[in-house]
């Protein structure tokens, strides 16, 4: 059992930068959670708090419903795999895994124990004679995972344990943490700035930006209903396309004006930007790559249509990147790899209009 | 070791430091009548003899004679003597020879209390031994470095390691590389600086070099009345009233070298918003970081702020 609860947190540091603002979460037991978010937004020191490795300068920590803000770090029954991590170079992969233990004097039969009952869950089993330097770098990984694990702790904090790795080596790896997960079955707390990593590992994912939650939800729901426009950019690659807008409402419809182009708004958006009051007024537009279709190959037929000129191709294997502009502003398009359009061609693009976002110009909360 | 000491037949006087396993087994000026020399594993203790006239010659040739059998010389003594500059040429050599490269930093440890601990986990982190000392409530270590290697990522690993294996939190302050061992005193008076300006201005940086606090030493030595002179002729504006967003928008985009693509993608938003919010910054403070003199204006007026 390992719930975590986070109440009204906040590190403010002594020359007055504050780092996190009045975080609150709960953790379920068991549960993956992810804090993801760009450099700089509290995600690691949010981590060092539970891990008591930073003060918390107000606010409660609690885990199983026991305030942890003053019991020591090791009191707290957590272990923890950094980014950065170092292999004792002259110890074997068992006598690295076994070194913490040998430290606090536990009994040899039980470091044993320990050690193989982690081998054996990170498939280190024939390799446990060998020294750090006779190691692969997914291997050496495991081994600085295993002596997290010999711990056996209640909870897991990993901060960007992946960031070191070959981009290869780091979706392997990727899909072994989540293996381990399901036969650890621990709460698993993972810092990364890496949203494909959240998206992927995440039972819940928790977006961070300036020190505050921006919205913590299933990946999911993150994806398909984002609270606001950084969670609508942060989430999904390539990012969300955002266009500024102007909102008429004529014969009773509403719709969206932007560089010489006119989207009518589906019913449920329609009546959310009457009831805020956005008639006649400017709004940002989301839309994702992926729902801009290249009419030469679109399965099915839209209403609007966007006349653009090619500036960038990408083909990226399945699928082509088309770059262009909008009124300003960039946008890209994921299409077909068929698709005949190359750099400085005039393409037709469907815009499907149900899967637009709509958010507010000065707030960037979405209009909902 | 009596063989080879009983070339040294006449009577001499002078002052010896002897150490065996890192104890000072001998030190002090010794007179003595006697004409034998000894030396006496079990009891730790050495009898040399020499007339006054003699002694320092004496002494020099026998530290040389006594080199090879000294296996014991403790590294963390010589680091000691270097510190302050109380280590002649000959002790300045025993310590080259102790250590793998020929170039160093001087590496400083402190944030917790259990440096006996984080020691232990240090001397089994590195590849080879290496001098370390407890200073006041730090760990001093002298580091030898291949500095075309990533040395500083490696001394991050190792302090992250400590972190994640003690549960302490620890902070690493590195001084810059020399080659000259004679250096060891300013060097030490260099990392202890680092050390004290990251923990007044920012006190989150737990791996700090002289790389990143030379911004910070300038400023800390200004008069009160100069900085607030200086900060005027930077920026029109408080830089107070700049939302935290603006500021770490600001950080980043000096951080990826004034790069828009680079600094939209690192802060996950689409390039419009960074280029609204470097618009935002100009009108705040009538600086365009877009602009390399005014982003070097505002770094400094940031830095300046912590103060």
């Amino acid at each position: 059992m390992a719930t975590i609860q986070l109440k009204n947190v906040f590190k403010k540091y002594e020359n007055g930068f504050e780092a996190v603002k009045d975080f609150n979460l709960e953790i379920a037991d068991k549960e993956f959670i992810i804090f993801v978010g760009p450099s700089g937004c509290g995600k690691s020191t949010t981590l060092r708090m539970i891990a008591g490795l930073e003060d918390i300068t107000s606010g409660d920590l609690l885990i199983d419903g026991v305030r942890m803000n003053d019991v020591e770090p090791k009191d707290r029954d957590i272990a923890m795999v950094f980014q950065n991590y170092a292999l004792y170079p002259h110890m074997t992969v068992a006598e690295n895994m076994a070194f913490a233990l040998k430290l606090k004097k536990t009994p040899k039969e039980e470091i044993k124990a320990k050690v193989d009952e982690a081998a054996r869950i990170l498939n280190l089993e024939t390799l446990l004679d060998r020294k750090p330097a006779q190691l692969s770098g997914g291997q050496r990984q495991r081994v600085a995972m295993g002596r997290a694990i010999v711990r056996n702790p209640k909870v897991f904090l990993m901060d960007e344990p992946l960031s070191n790795l070959d981009a290869k080596l780091r979706v392997q790896m990727r899909t072994e943490i989540s293996k381990l997960h399901q036969r650890l079955g621990n709460t698993i707390i993972y810092v990364t700035h890496d949203q494909t990593e959240a998206m992927t590992l995440g039972t819940r994912i928790v977006v961070m930006k300036d020190g505050i939650i921006q919205q913590c939800d299933t990946p999911k729901n993150l994806y398909n209903h984002p609270d606001n426009m950084f969670v609508a950019g942060f989430i999904g690659s390539p990012q969300m396309n955002f266009v500024e807008c102007e909102v008429h409402e004529t014969a009773g419809e509403v719709v969206l004006k932007y560089s010489g182009n006119t989207l009518k708004v589906p019913a449920d958006r329609a009546a959310a930007l009457k009831k805020g009051g956005y008639i006649n007024k400017k709004v940002i537009m989301g839309i994702r790559p992926e729902n801009i279709h290249d009419k030469e190959h679109s399965l099915k037929e839209y209403a609007d249509v966007l006349k653009v000129n090619v500036s960038v191709y990408e083909l990226v294997g399945s699928e082509v990147y088309l770059y262009f502009e909008v009124g300003g502003a960039n946008m890209i398009a994921r299409v077909n790899p068929n698709t005949s359009a190359r750099v400085g061609s005039d393409v037709e693009l469907y815009v499907d209009a149900e899967a637009i976002h709509l958010f507010d110009r000065d707030t960037e909360k979405v209009i909902r | 070791m009596n063989e080879l000491l009983k070339s040294y037949e006449q009577h001499y006087q002078f002052q010896l430091r002897l150490t065996i396993d890192g104890q000072s087994v001998f030190c002090g000026f010794k007179e003595t009548a006697a004409s034998e020399l000894a030396f006496d594993r079990d009891e730790e203790h050495v009898l040399l003899e020499c007339t006054q006239k003699d002694a320092k010659r004496t002494l020099e040739s026998i530290k040389i004679a006594l080199m090879p059998f000294l296996v014991s010389v403790s590294e963390n003594e010589l680091f000691e003597l270097a510190l302050y500059s109380k280590a002649d040429e000959h002790e300045l050599g025993l310590l080259k020879n102790k250590m793998a490269e020929n170039q160093y930093v001087l590496v400083m440890m402190s944030g917790t209390k259990e440096l006996d601990a984080v020691k232990e986990i240090f001397s089994q982190l590195i590849e080879h031994e290496l001098p370390m000392i407890m200073k006041q409530n730090n760990l001093l270590v002298l580091m030898d470095i291949d500095a075309k290697s990533d040395w500083i990522r490696k001394l991050e690993a190792i302090r992250s390691t400590m972190e994640t294996e003690l549960y302490v939190s620890l902070r690493m302050s590195v001084s810059s590389v020399f080659e000259d061992l004679n250096e060891i005193k300013d060097r030490f008076e260099e990392v202890k600086q680092v050390q004290q300006l990251i923990e007044k201005y920012d006190p989150a940086c737990l791996m700090a070099e002289p790389s990143n606090t030379w911004m910070l030493e300038m400023i800390d030595s200004l008069s009160e009345k100069k900085s607030q002179k200086m900060m005027d002729s930077l920026v029109h504006g408080d830089l107070k009233l700049l939302e935290d967003e603006l500021i770490l928008t600001a950080v980043s985009f000096m951080e990826n070298n004034l790069s828009i693509s680079a600094t939209a993608r690192a802060l996950y938003v689409h390039r419009n918003t960074l280029i609204y919010r470097l618009d935002k910054i100009y009108q705040r403070t009538g600086l365009d970081i877009r602009k390399f003199e005014d982003a070097l204006k505002l770094r400094l007026a940031m830095t300046m702020m912590k103060k």
